[in-house]
């Protein structure tokens, strides 16, 4: 009896996928963000949440398309500091093609991302790569319910220490998001 | 979809017009702070402790002829201070009813301990002293201030500073009884451990008029409301100094009439701060041996690089007691009797006020020439508070100055 209701739903979301697979998407995400573990932002910055939104449009592939995703995230910490980020990227998004009633996509792509600092309100703009990889599974034709991990390099070691401060050591970041996420199917 | 055309091209719009040459993720890991901690009177230059032997003694002490009269040198004192954190706040309305975490910022968090020696009791250590590395930190306390762990805090102006200290606690004490016979040395615990010592922290918590349940605590906090410290935006690496006064009054104290039914303890001999602004009623059992007033600090900022010196020729007399050249910007106010200078260095013929902002300078000649008996009243003496300021003449330090850079101020200045 429980092979029979996993078969069936099995063919059953095949069909969906199918149908899914061809649209465009636009979505939202929700979760937690943090520095990544072990990396120098890490001493400095704590967990906390972050959100954003996403677009794909189909490549002429069924398992590519591309994604275009702006975000914000809030790092605060148990001192005086903390960090606003809105990244902003195009990804490649490809789906893998695995015979489950989840579907996975590993994405990875380029863009900006907005930095603002607490206490000292610095701001700069950096080009960031991107990384993720995304599990969800369709909830009817329309929508697609699952869970999103991302992972953001932010290059800033093409920065010199600033002239007042000439000891400052630059450093890149290394940034994760763990969220939920919802998209439509349009 | 043209929605999503749109909200693309501003954020993208944004990003660009974004761009600077600030390094945002390596401020955060850069502090432009350097919060230096010192237990001294005078901000550079501080008169050594081989200067202060014996301590002072207080007169509630030499009144009690019962109590041997031991000459403690400050040589054979040892310190165990441990700090929690120190807070700062634009703001200076506090109250109960006020968002903490919205009043204050938190730039220096990490637990400081202090100490003269590691070792403890039963053959024990202070672990968390020699993680911290206190042997030195107390040494550079008592000399040019140790760098206390901290984070940059916004720009602006400070008014409320806060240092709180969990434990404080110096050795010897003793206990006598009645007759000022030895009874045993006071113990403290500290660091988990127990030490010889008396934890001096409950004694300056309040004076004598305080009422506990309507003042603030003086020691945890030991705080300022009425600070004027501003912070530039600039990214210029600065230091922010707090200096307590603590190196330049010791004194040996004595608490009477602790005798009850069942413990023949009659005395304390500790020592501490100074009495010079604490009321000798403490010494009356009835009031629970509040000593709190005499400890007092300032605190400032200034950029290094962007600092100058005044170095002072005085032809004056120099005092056989301790004096001290103190700087204050001209247009703020300064009683030597109840206040710790801006800036200040140990009096001798060569003296160089360094680490000065530019701008105008009234130059002080502070001395001590009083101490206060046991009925509060000034006698001519030494209690190690240099209650006595005259202003000797005024400084310019010169704009774009460089570490070079000195202002030469000579002047006749004497203390009577």
């Amino acid at each position: 009896m429980i092979f029979l209701s996993l078969f069936s739903f099995n063919l059953y979301s095949q069909e969906i996928t199918e149908e899914w697979k061809l649209k465009q998407q636009i979505g939202i995400w929700f979760g937690a963000v943090t520095p990544f573990p072990g990396s120098q932002l890490s001493d400095v910055l704590n967990t906390y949440l972050g959100g954003g939104l996403f677009y794909r449009v189909n490549l002429p592939f069924e398992t590519l398309k591309t994604e275009v995703c702006s975000s914000y995230s809030y790092y605060d910490s148990d001192k005086t500091e903390g960090l606003h980020a809105i990244p902003m990227y195009a990804a490649l998004s490809y789906m893998l093609p695995l015979e489950l009633p989840v579907s996975f996509q590993a994405k990875s792509g380029l863009g900006a991302v907005y930095l603002k600092n607490n206490p000292e309100n610095n701001s700069n703009t950096h080009p960031m790569w991107f990384s993720g990889l995304e599990m969800s599974f369709p909830a009817g034709k329309y929508v697609n319910i699952g869970l999103r991990a991302d992972y953001y390099f932010v290059y800033e070691k093409y920065l010199k220490p600033p002239e007042e401060n000439p000891n400052m050591k630059i450093i890149n970041g290394h940034f994760f998001n763990l969220g939920l996420m919802v998209n439509f199917n349009i | 979809m043209k929605i999503i055309q749109n909200i693309i091209i501003i954020l993208a719009i944004f990003l660009f017009y974004s761009c600077t040459n600030k390094p945002v993720l390596s401020d955060l890991t850069n502090s432009r702070i350097t919060l230096n901690l010192k237990g001294t009177y005078e901000s550079n230059d501080p008169y050594l402790f081989t200067n202060e032997t014996p301590v002072y003694v207080d007169d509630a002490y030499t009144l009690v002829a019962d109590v041997p009269q031991d000459v403690i040198s400050t040589e054979d004192l040892k310190f165990y201070i441990d700090i929690a954190e120190i807070r700062i706040s634009k703001r200076n309305d506090i109250s109960e009813t006020t968002d903490k975490s919205e009043y204050w910022q938190y730039f220096a968090r990490d637990r400081q301990v202090l100490c003269t020696s590691y070792g403890a009791m039963y053959d024990k250590e202070l672990e968390s002293c020699k993680e911290n590395n206190g042997i030195n930190k107390l040494q550079e306390f008592f000399s040019s201030g140790f760098n206390y762990p901290s984070v940059d805090i916004e720009s602006g102006e400070y008014k409320h500073l806060a240092i709180f200290i969990r434990k404080f606690a110096i050795s010897p004490a003793y206990y006598y009884d009645t007759a000022g016979n030895f009874v045993r040395e006071a113990l403290a615990s500290f660091d988990n451990r127990k030490i010889y010592g008396y934890d001096i922290e409950s004694l300056y918590q309040w004076n004598v008029s305080d009422d506990t349940n309507e003042n603030e605590p003086r020691l945890f906090p030991l705080q300022r409301k009425d600070l004027k410290i501003k912070i530039s935006e600039s990214n210029k690496p600065y230091v922010f100094e707090i200096r307590i006064l603590l190196k330049n009054i010791l004194m040996k104290h004595l608490i009477s009439d602790l005798k009850t039914d069942s413990s023949d303890i009659n005395y304390l001999s500790f020592t501490a701060f100074s009495d010079w602004n604490s009321n000798h009623a403490h010494a009356d059992i009835n009031n629970k041996g509040k000593m709190g007033g005499s400890i007092i600090f300032n605190a400032r900022a200034y950029v290094p690089e962007e600092t100058g010196s005044v170095e002072i020729s005085d032809s004056g007399i120099s005092q056989s007691e301790k004096y001290y050249y103190a700087a204050i910007p001209v247009g703020e106010n300064f009683d030597a009797a109840t206040q710790m200078p801006y800036a200040a260095v140990s009096g001798k013929p060569a003296a160089e006020i360094k680490n000065l902002p530019e701008g105008k300078y009234n130059i002080y000649k502070t001395c001590d020439l009083t101490y206060k008996t046991e009925d509060d009243i000034d006698l001519p003496g030494n209690d190690g508070f240099p209650e006595k300021g005259v202003l000797c003449n005024e400084a310019e330090v010169p704009v774009n100055v460089t570490k070079q850079n000195k202002a030469l101020v000579t002047f006749t200045c004497d203390c009577q």
